[in-house]
């Protein structure tokens, strides 16, 4: 199992946190599969714990005047 | 008596001074009137201006409603619609027709917004604008929330704080608009549309405080309705009051009751969600840990079934010596017996042996070689052996 992609949405990567959780909790795994799903658990983890903090908390005020920046114009 | 008057005490008026004096009469009666009757015969010319009859049920008069005075009506004029106006009556000089010429109009029972509101509803309706199937859900996590509304009042700020209590460090991006009078729809409508475009914008909030049917009119107006469904990003529309219906309520992916309960629903709490996150952790690890004691619980109880090879090797011969002892033992017995049994055998037949009575006195007769049993097989003057234990005698028998 590889490590979680960075695109990955808050809301899957905690969906799929739950479903490795639940499959660790069940027992069933081989002793190799365990701690492969634990880690790519804690990767997902830490993945949404830096969801989280990614917003930076800024309020932006978009003024008349001004197009957006980078906005393309209507000709 | 001749009723006939002399030709020059007649006065004659030529049609254009009875008009005239006509129109003056009609004119100066009613220079400005309330009417109410049902329209027909509508028609609109290109010009914009409104050509049409209002009529009861005894009788009917040519209505004018100029460019200028219909521009400001917020529904659509249709025949069948009861209205009250206001106006004044001219004559129609080169027609010699009386009318009133409107500047005033207004659905009768119904206000003309509620009408305009009826009217663009059942429209928009029938375009399968307001379908459930068009509705965007929202997203899970919002990081970036983009807001249209007016920069001025407690609307905004209600807004701001609510998002940042529940999520600190949420991005917001605010396009201003006015959000009532001329002109606003439009600017609202061009908001929607230049935010929609933004590939950063997670949800939008497109709203305003509490207020008339007038004051809430811009999000009723046809142009922002359109924007709010042509947006590719979820919005939320948040208009007035809890009980304010408009039309953008209809058309938005989500309604909201209010400005505040916009916020709250779009932004979940940024605390719950670590929580969670956090309670999976120690799930995982609580799991892992549950797994290896029970793996070594497993190995533990293997351990004590095994025995040590050695101890296997060390069994085995003993188990080996074991039976060599019981072999050998057996073995001896074996011989032991055999040798009791040879030698029973052996002391049976010293017992049988012939020369055994010799021992006791007795000697055996041979005569020629052979053994005699009886007096009758010897004759006087043979010649017999006798065998004796110690040696044989030769005798003559007298």
């Amino acid at each position: 199992m590889t490590k979680p992609p960075k695109n990955l949405k808050f809301e899957q990567a905690l969906e799929k946190l739950q479903a490795l959780v639940g499959k660790l909790e069940d027992g069933e795994l081989s002793l190799d599969d365990s701690l492969k799903v634990f880690e790519e658990g804690i990767d997902l983890a830490k993945l949404c714990e830096k969801k989280l903090e990614e917003a930076e908390g800024k309020v932006e005020m978009l003024l008349k005047a001004e197009e957006n920046s980078g906005e393309p114009h209507d000709i | 008596m001749q009723a006939v008057l002399p030709i020059e005490t007649r006065k004659i008026f030529s049609i254009s001074e009875l008009t005239s004096d006509l129109k003056n009469l009609i004119e100066g009666a009613f220079p400005e009137v309330w009417l109410c009757g049902e329209v027909s015969n509508l028609k609109r010319a290109a010009s914009g201006h409104l050509y049409f009859t209002l009529k009861d049920a005894g009788a009917q008069i040519t209505a004018v409603f100029f460019k200028g005075y219909n521009r400001s009506l917020k529904f659509d004029l249709k025949d069948g619609l009861e209205v009250v106006v206001h106006g004044k009556i001219s004559l129609y000089e080169s027609r010699g027709q009386h009318q009133i010429l409107i500047d005033y109009l207004e659905p009768k029972g119904v206000g003309s917004l509620q009408l305009a509101f009826e009217q663009l509803k059942a429209k928009l309706q029938a375009e399968g604008l307001f379908e459930v199937v068009h509705k965007k859900p929202l997203p899970f996590l919002p990081l970036k929330v983009g807001l249209i509304t007016s920069p001025k009042g407690a609307v905004i700020h209600d807004m701001m704080n609510i998002l940042h209590r529940r999520f600190p460090n949420v991005d917001i991006l605010v396009h201003p608009v006015r959000v009532q009078g001329e002109g606003a729809a439009e600017e609202i409508a061009q908001a929607i549309g230049e935010m929609g475009r933004r590939m950063d914008v997670d949800v939008i909030i497109v709203g305003r405080g509490g207020g008339s049917l007038e004051d809430l009119w811009s999000f009723n107006e046809e142009v922002v309705v359109r924007a709010i469904f042509n947006c590719p990003i979820t919005i939320v529309s948040a208009v007035g009051h809890e009980t304010d219906f408009t039309l953008a309520d209809l058309v938005a992916d989500v309604r909201a009751p209010t400005p505040s309960a916009a916020a709250e629903l779009v932004m979940p709490e940024k605390q719950d969600l670590l929580h969670t996150v956090q309670d999976l952790r120690q799930g995982l690890q609580f799991a892992l840990k549950t797994f290896l004691e029970a793996k070594r619980a497993e190995v533990a109880s293997l351990k004590r079934h095994i025995r040590h090879p050695r101890a296997i090797l060390e069994g085995l011969a003993q188990t080996i010596d074991d039976l060599q002892t019981r072999l050998c033992r057996a073995q001896k017995q074996i011989l032991e017996m055999g040798r009791l049994k040879i030698e029973g055998m052996a002391r049976h037949f010293e017992a049988l042996s012939p020369l055994k009575p010799l021992e006791r006195g007795y000697a055996y007769v041979q005569k020629e070689g052979f053994t005699i049993l009886s007096v009758n097989e010897a004759a006087t003057g043979d010649i017999l052996s006798l065998r004796l234990s110690d040696g044989t005698l030769k005798v003559k028998v007298l």
